[in-house]
């Protein structure tokens, strides 16, 4: 039975110039559509699902939404993220594979299991910014730059595929460097996890730590959203996003894909930050985080 | 961090050290000096991996200038 999901996501993956995101709620049968477009509102009418049309629209917005690696020229960024660290590594920091033209933000510590069922420490980014088509595993990873030795191996990752519906875009990455661990558990500008992760709800308040604006907080304005997202030559749906909104300047900046989102104060984990534009921050939520090969956050 | 074995006789002595591995041979002229009688015994420098499965951050020196 095809359901009005189905429907919708079929019509976003055809359309690729109007709708960037959409949310059905599931609070009745098909009463809460809120679907979100880039132009005006007489364009609804092409775009939506055609067994669709007859409902009401909420909101409607212009937003450009992408990836928030950062290029040359690399903007600004506050010192403590972009220094070289020695070890233990505090994360929240800048981070470049081998060779890249981009870097992104070193996010959280992390554990996972490994082929061998055995688990493995390291840091948890996104894959466009530790992996993309370029890397493969075991590929070395510096912080802040290529520059420094590599503080990382490139372990595990998950793409973005344009033909299917995405949930994450993840990167493990081993710290084990002869012997120890390079990373600390502790996120610059805010210490170590307080809490265990749960999901992000509307009105949440969250703070992050990234390459380029720092410390920031913002406010969680929705979840369950799908969204599209401009990588460098394609562009990916994701379904069941969190979207979070800054409170005073910006939440996040290109640079600061990667970074781990928690709630604020209380600081669980919720999202892992990695596309953004035009004021809005998306993030994977945790729960498909933790199902990327038996995630744990160090805490 | 790093263990230092001294055997004098039949008696093996481990000196831990909380430091990273590399400041241990700035240090070695300092620990032979305090206990000559075994300077010439000084057997190694031992680096011990962590156990699997364990988190087991250094706090080695990387950044180069």
């Amino acid at each position: 039975m095809i359901t009005a999901r189905d429907q919708l996501l079929t019509e976003l993956l055809r359309n690729n110039r109007t709708v960037i995101t959409a949310r059905i709620q599931d609070d009745g049968p098909l009463a809460g559509l809120h679907v979100r477009i880039r132009e005006s509102a007489h364009m609804l009418a092409l775009n939506l699902p055609r067994p669709l049309t007859n409902l009401r629209i909420h909101r409607t917005y212009a937003k450009e939404i992408r990836t928030l690696e950062a290029r040359h020229p690399l903007p600004s960024a506050a010192d403590a993220h972009v220094a070289c660290q020695n070890e233990p590594i505090k994360l929240g920091t800048q981070m470049q594979p081998a060779g890249a033209p981009w870097v992104g933000t070193a996010g959280s510590a992390v554990s996972w299991l490994d082929d061998a069922n055995q688990r493995r420490f390291g840091v948890l980014t996104n894959w466009h910014v530790a992996a993309t088509s370029r890397y493969q595993a075991g590929d070395a990873l510096h912080q802040p730059d290529d520059t420094q030795p590599k503080f990382a191996e490139l372990y595990d990752a998950v793409a973005p595929n344009p033909d299917v519906n995405c949930y994450i875009d993840a990167a493990l990455c081993d710290s084990l460097i002869n012997g120890f661990h390079t990373i600390s558990d502790e996120i610059i500008g805010l210490g170590t996890i307080q809490n265990p992760p749960r999901d992000a709800t509307t009105g949440d308040d969250a703070t992050k730590s990234g390459r380029t604006t720092g410390t920031t907080q913002g406010v969680c304005i929705e979840t369950g959203v799908t969204v599209r997202v401009g990588y460098d030559s394609f562009e990916a749906l994701f379904t069941d996003q969190d979207v979070y909104q800054s409170v005073d300047d910006d939440f996040s900046a290109a640079g600061d894909s990667g970074s781990l989102i928690l709630s604020y104060p209380d600081l669980a984990p919720l999202s892992l930050l990695f596309a953004g534009g035009a004021g809005l921050t998306v993030g994977n939520p945790r729960r498909y985080l933790e199902a990327f090969r038996n995630l744990e956050w160090l805490w | 961090m790093c263990t230092v074995k001294i055997q004098s006789g039949n008696e093996t002595t481990e000196l831990r050290f909380l430091v990273p591995t590399a400041f241990i041979d700035c240090l070695l002229p300092a620990i032979m000096a305090a206990v000559p009688v075994f300077a010439s015994n000084f057997l190694a420098c031992v680096q011990k991996p962590p156990p699997a499965n364990e988190y087991n951050p250094g706090t080695r020196d990387r950044c180069q200038t």
